[in-house]
């Protein structure tokens, strides 16, 4: 698939089920529109690492138009990966697995699963919802390797997309 | 003689002072009803609630002439600080807006009643923000990335880094108040709305998603799909964004349950009629109010009213400038908001006949032309500016086909003027 491709299904296909989750129909043209990668203010850590990612697809996939959402705790990220608003983000892989096992703080929330597309550093992985797309888990892997910010992920399940990219 | 008359003043100052001395902190003869915030969050809140039923339970019961103290989150129920940005902007959730505080019922009240309630007080947070959401607001297909602006707010001005120059006055007031609809409102808004939405209009159905109380109306819960959202005013008032709403007003709400079932919340620390970013100064407050039960007036009353005096007057502008808006489109478009219509005959016109909407559009685009070519600000600082401190109101409805309607800017507002 092109880039080109990449952003057409981004948005037609990935989007589509968030419209049963917002209120506005409309803001889910801002998520059709940008691929977003998400972050939250309880480990900033995730923030700085997320810009870099962010950064990393502007420049290998411009027509992503790629920008950070940083929510105000992890909790966040789950609500708006299990309801199909955010299919990117950047966690701690000790949080990716609470929150697949819907474990503190996630209580409350469904248990929401993620895959490894990256190893961004020794704690910080970049994961992507198991419903994103193969082509565009290879696709954003090549741009993170590319940009020398991340490795093959080892010690947890990978996108198969990503999977493919770093075989 | 000199020491004599100092003695005998002392005295008398003495004698005359010791009544003030007197605490008067004890003597009290107000009954008052706390509806307290609890918990970080509207989810962690038993005195919160983010969608409109009848089997919403109320937290508490007020005799009419009590002091009512609501406890008030902003509207997105957020965790927006004054170091937010856009990024923080794009991770919203709508799905939990408008955290509402209450119900409370007003013991006396029944259905068919109207419930006067006069605002008494309304006590602002610290923070208030102002943001520009995507896909939200009157020029939504303009403004299409997500901005940020905090306000450090006090009782009489609001400043922010982000708006230099700019001092918005203190002009409080609730963005949603309201009473609980009926099992036969509940019935009725959902099957109008529904109708709107088959068509294509906006309207929101039931949205289970971040609902509160999720026991009542989340996912799996006996109302889910009944649990109107809070986004749209009703005849039980809600979400009005109206701002002559102001302390010292009364707001007149038809009773649609025994109890009425009050509710406060989303209070506004200043907006300009329009509100057209689609929010105001957002920010939690301590609301109090008072209410009267008028027995047998919602046959008459049947969508909220309000009653007021000087108010209007004080959060007039001293100083304003003001543009003229028509009902001019570009030819070849359908605006935004008429797209549903599904009007071929509107698409190549380059104006439209008695239309208020679009004049309100030509009006807002003309002021953020100015404001931008005024006072050295952004089209977006423009944008937050014209929603917090700009009036769009109607002109006449009268002259044919060219319906006006003007924005008024308060040029109170700059700080250098």
């Amino acid at each position: 698939m092109n880039r080109r491709g990449f952003l057409a299904v981004v948005g037609a296909v990935l989007a589509a089920p968030a419209y049963a989750h917002t209120p506005y129909g409309q803001w889910v043209v801002y998520r059709q529109k940008h691929l977003l990668v998400g972050s939250h203010r309880g480990d900033l850590r995730t923030y700085d690492l997320a810009k870099e990612v962010v950064a990393a697809l502007e420049e290998e996939l411009p027509e992503a138009q790629a920008r950070v959402a940083r929510g105000p705790r992890p909790q966040r990220i789950a609500s708006l990966m299990g309801t199909g608003q955010l299919f990117l983000a950047v966690m701690s892989a000790d949080e990716a697995l609470r929150m697949a096992r819907a474990e503190t703080p996630f209580e409350g929330y469904p248990p929401t699963p993620v895959h490894a597309v990256a190893a961004l550093d020794p704690d910080y992985l970049l994961f992507a919802a198991p419903e994103f797309p193969r082509d565009h888990g290879r696709l954003v892997a090549q741009a993170v390797d590319h940009a020398g910010l991340g490795v093959r992920p080892t010690e947890h399940t990978t996108h198969a997309g990503a999977a493919a990219y770093w075989s | 003689m000199k020491s004599y008359y100092f003695q005998v003043a002392s005295c008398c100052l003495a004698t005359l002072a010791a009544p003030v001395l007197a605490d008067t902190t004890n003597v009290t003869w107000k009954t008052e009803v706390v509806v307290a915030k609890e918990g970080a969050f509207c989810s962690d809140d038993p005195n919160c609630f983010n969608r409109y039923h009848p089997d919403i339970p109320a937290v508490a019961t007020a005799s009419p002439g009590d002091f009512i103290i609501f406890e008030t989150r902003d509207a997105l129920d957020s965790d927006l600080t004054l170091d937010s940005n856009a990024d923080d902007v794009a991770a919203l959730d709508l799905s939990g807006v408008h955290p509402m505080t209450g119900p409370v019922a007003i013991e006396g009240a029944e259905r068919g009643d109207v419930l006067a309630v006069t605002v008494v007080d309304i006590d602002p947070d610290q923070f208030g923000y102002t943001v520009i959401v995507p896909g939200f607001g009157f020029l939504r297909d303009e403004f299409t990335e997500p901005y940020f602006v905090g306000w450090k707010q006090s009782r009489t001005h609001a400043v922010s880094d982000a708006m230099p120059g700019i001092a918005i006055p203190y002009e409080a007031f609730t963005g949603s108040i309201g009473t609980m609809p009926g099992e036969l409102e509940v019935e009725d808004w959902l099957a109008r709305e529904a109708q709107l939405a088959a068509v294509g209009g906006i309207a929101l159905p039931p949205e289970p998603t971040g609902a509160h109380p999720a026991a009542i109306c989340g996912a799996g819960a006996s109302q889910e799909q009944r649990c109107l959202r809070t986004v749209p005013p009703r005849e039980n008032g809600g979400n009005m964004d109206v701002q002559q709403m102001q302390v010292g007003t009364t707001i007149l709400i038809p009773c649609f349950v025994d109890g009425c079932n009050l509710f406060i919340g989303d209070v506004h620390y200043a907006q300009g009629d329009g509100e057209v970013s689609g929010t105001a100064i957002e920010t939690g407050a301590v609301v109090t109010v008072t209410t009267e039960i008028r027995k047998g007036q919602g046959e008459f009353i049947t969508s909220p009213q309000v009653e007021g005096g000087q108010q209007i007057k004080d959060i007039e502008p001293s100083a304003f400038h003001q543009t003229i808006g028509y009902p001019f489109k570009e030819p070849g478009s359908v605006p935004t908001y008429h797209t549903y219509l599904e009007s071929e005959v509107i698409e190549d016109l380059p104006q439209l006949s008695e239309d208020l909407t679009l004049a309100a559009r030509h009006a807002l685009t003309q002021m953020i032309d100015h404001i931008t070519r005024t006072y050295d600000l952004t089209r977006e600082q423009a944008y937050v500016l014209a929603s917090v401190a700009v009036d769009l109101r109607v002109g006449q409805v009268v002259d044919v086909p060219n319906y006006i309607i003007t924005a008024v800017l308060n040029k109170d507002v700059f700080v250098d003027e």
